[in-house]
C-alpha cells in the first residue's frame, strides 16, 4: 500500500499542476503559485489526495483593496458543484503583496488517470471605494459588498463604544461577543432539493421582523413541516425602496414545540423588482432539522428577516448596528465576518492589538 | 508581599501582559525569589518544549506556535473576564479568585494532553484515520451531496469529490443557504485573514 502511495505521490508531481487564471486586464497579478506540501492516500477504490496550496498575489490598481473572490475546480472531480474561497476584510495597498491559501481534499477512483490539475480562477475583487472588478460568475460582487457594508458598520460601532465609554467597554463587548459565539445554539441542517410535497405536512405559523428602514418587505410566507422537516412554499416581497431590487437574501430562524429558537440558514434568491413592485420566491427544497446530539427538532413556526438587498445599481443594504441586538438575533446569530475577526485578534492579541486595529482604517 | 497567580507568571515570563502589569510582574520578581524561581520554570518548560517538538515535522494543522498561542490567548483572556466581573460586588470577587486558578489548571491540562498526546502519537497524527466529526450542515440534491463541518466544506458525487479544508483552524460558523449551498468561514492564525469557503450545486 506504502508503494502505491509513493508511486501515486511521485506521479502528482510529475503531472499534476496549479492553473490560476486572472482575466489579462485584471487590477491584480500573480507573484506566485504552486503546490506545498500535498500527498494522497489510498481509500478503497479511491484515492485522497491532499492538496496545499498558496498563491501570493500584488495589488496593481491605484486603490486599495477590501476583499478577493475565487473559484476553484478541477476537472477530474467535477462532481456537479462549484467551490470558491474568499477572503474579506482585507486592507491591501495599492503594489503591496498578499498571501492567498487553498487547503483543498481531492477525491479520485482508482481507475482515473492519476492527474489532477485544480483551476484557479478570479470571480471578483472589491475595492475601498466598493468598485468591483471580475466575471462574477458565483455572485462574489453581491457577496463581497455586503461583507465590506457590515466590516465598516461594525468597525463603526466599536469605535464609538471606545471614544464613548472607554476601554474597559470595548472589552466588554469583546468578551460579550466571543461568550455568545461559544454559547449560540446550533442545529444540524440537512436540505434535500426536491420540489416534492412533503406527506403528511401541515402549514406552520409564519412571521416577519419588523426592521426599521427596511428598503423590501416580506409580506406573505407559506410553510409546510412534519415532525422535524419543514417546506417552505413561498415568500413573498414588495420594494419599497427607489431603486430596482436585483437580489435579497432572508435569514431564518424556526422555533420548536418547547419555544426554542434557531438559526435554520439564510435564503439567498435573485429577485427582480422594480421600485414599490412585489415579487415571489417558490423555494423547491425541504429542510430536516436536528439538535446536536441528533435528537430531531419539532418544528412549530418560522420567523424570515432580510438580511441582505442587492439593488440593481449595485449598491448593497444591511441592517443597521443595533438590530441583531434589538431583536434579540445576537444569542441566535453569528455576526459579520469582521466581527469574527475582530474578536479574534482581541481573543489571541488583546485589547491593545483590537484598539490598534481599529484605529489602523 | 501579594504574590501574582500562575496565569500571570506564564504570561510575563514570555512578556505577554499588559504593559503596566507586566512593569509591575518584573518589580515584583525582582523582590520575589518565590515568583522568579516560577517565571524561570515557565521559560526553561517553553524552550525543552520548543527543542522537542523542533525536532519534528508536524504537521500544519498541528503548529507548536499555534497551539502555544492558543493556550495564552484563553489565559490572557481569563484574566480580561476576571477583570470586568470584578464590578459585580462580594459574590462576584470571591469568583474572580477561582478564575485564575481555573485558567491555570485548564492550561496545565492542555499542556499536559498536548505534550503526553505528542509524545505517544509521534509525528503521525493519522488524522484521516480519524471518525468524521457530526454534520452541521448537509445538501442533497439528487446524487449531488454538500457537506459542512468543522474541517470545511466539500461536495460528493459517485466516488469523487472535492472538499475545501480550513487552512489552520476549525471553522467557527457555517451557514446553509436554501439555494442549494453550504458556507463556512475560519480563521488562518498565520495571517489573520478569514477565509470563507463556499460550496455551490452547479
Amino acid at each position: 500500500m506504502w508503494i502505491s502511495t509513493l508511486i501515486f505521490a511521485a506521479a502528482l508531481s510529475a503531472q499534476d499542476g496549479l492553473r490560476v487564471h486572472f482575466p489579462p486586464d485584471s487590477p491584480l497579478s500573480v507573484v506566485s503559485s504552486g503546490w506545498g506540501e500535498s500527498r494522497s492516500i489510498p481509500r478503497g477504490g479511491a484515492y485522497i489526495v491532499d492538496v496545499r496550496t498558496s498563491l501570493k498575489l500584488k495589488n496593481n490598481s491605484r486603490l486599495r483593496l477590501r476583499g478577493i473572490s475565487l473559484q476553484v475546480s478541477s476537472q477530474e472531480v467535477a462532481a456537479g458543484g462549484k467551490a470558491s474561497v474568499s477572503v474579506p476584510s482585507l486592507d491591501v495597498y495599492p503594489g503591496q503583496e498578499f498571501p492567498v491559501k487553498i487547503d483543498l481534499r481531492l477525491l479520485q477512483p482508482n481507475s482515473g488517470t492519476g492527474s489532477t490539475v485544480v483551476n484557479v480562477q478570479l470571480d471578483g475583487v472589491l475595492f475601498e471605494d466598493l468598485s468591483f472588478f471580475g466575471p462574477n460568475r458565483l455572485g462574489s460582487r453581491r457577496q463581497l459588498t455586503a461583507w465590506e457594508v457590515e466590516a465598516r458598520r461594525d468597525r463603526q460601532h466599536l469605535k464609538l463604544i471606545l471614544a464613548r465609554n472607554g476601554e474597559d467597554a470595548l472589552r466588554k463587548t469583546m468578551v460579550d461577543i466571543l461568550a455568545r459565539d461559544n454559547s449560540r445554539p446550533r442545529l444540524d441542517v440537512r436540505l434535500a432539493r426536491s420540489a416534492a410535497a412533503l406527506p403528511n405536512a401541515q402549514n406552520i405559523e409564519t412571521a416577519f421582523l419588523a426592521q426599521p428602514d427596511l428598503p423590501v418587505e416580506g409580506i406573505k410566507a407559506v410553510a409546510v413541516s412534519t415532525g422535524n422537516q419543514l417546506q417552505i412554499l413561498e415568500l413573498a416581497f414588495q420594494n419599497r425602496d427607489r431603486r430596482e431590487v436585483r437580489s435579497i437574501e432572508l435569514g431564518l430562524l424556526v422555533r420548536d414545540h418547547e419555544g426554542r429558537e434557531f438559526s435554520a440558514g439564510s435564503l439567498p434568491a435573485t429577485l427582480s423588482m422594480k421600485p414599490k413592485a412585489m415579487g415571489s420566491v417558490q423555494p423547491s427544497a425541504s429542510v430536516t432539522l436536528n439538535r446536536p446530539q441528533g435528537l430531531p427538532m419539532k418544528v412549530e413556526s418560522l420567523t424570515g428577516f432580510v438580511q441582505q438587498v442587492e439593488f440593481a445599481n449595485g449598491e448593497v443594504w444591511v441592517p443597521p448596528g443595533g438590530f441583531r441586538e434589538e431583536a434579540r438575533l445576537a444569542k441566535l446569530i453569528p455576526g459579520s465576518v469582521e466581527e469574527q475577526r475582530l474578536s479574534e485578534i482581541y481573543r489571541r492579541r488583546g485589547i491593545q492589538a483590537l484598539i490598534e486595529e481599529l484605529n489602523r482604517q | 508581599m501579594k504574590h501574582f497567580s500562575d496565569a500571570e507568571l506564564a504570561l510575563a515570563s514570555r512578556g505577554d501582559l499588559p504593559f503596566l502589569a507586566q512593569l509591575r510582574a518584573q518589580s515584583h520578581c525582582v523582590l520575589c525569589p518565590s515568583c522568579r524561581q516560577r517565571v524561570e520554570t515557565y521559560r526553561a518548560d517553553r524552550a525543552r518544549m520548543h527543542t522537542a517538538v523542533d525536532s519534528f515535522e508536524l504537521p500544519r494543522a498541528m503548529k507548536f506556535d499555534e497551539l502555544e498561542g492558543e493556550m495564552f490567548a484563553n489565559i490572557r483572556l481569563g484574566l480580561d473576564v476576571s477583570e470586568i466581573r470584578q464590578d459585580f460586588g462580594r459574590e462576584e470577587h470571591q469568583s474572580q479568585h477561582m478564575i485564575p486558578w481555573r485558567a491555570a489548571a485548564a492550561v496545565a491540562a492542555l499542556t499536559a494532553i498536548v505534550t503526553t498526546g505528542w509524545f505517544l502519537a509521534g509525528p503521525d497524527t493519522k488524522q484521516y484515520l480519524r471518525p468524521a466529526p457530526a454534520a452541521i450542515a448537509h445538501v442533497r440534491s439528487g446524487a449531488i451531496v454538500l457537506r459542512g463541518d468543522e474541517n470545511g466544506v466539500g461536495v460528493e458525487n459517485r466516488g469523487v469529490g472535492m472538499m475545501l479544508r480550513n487552512v489552520s483552524s476549525p471553522s467557527s460558523r457555517f451557514e446553509v443557504g436554501l439555494e442549494g449551498s453550504v458556507r463556512t468561514s475560519a480563521i488562518d492564525q498565520d495571517s489573520g485573514q478569514v477565509t470563507v469557503s463556499q460550496i455551490y450545486v452547479d
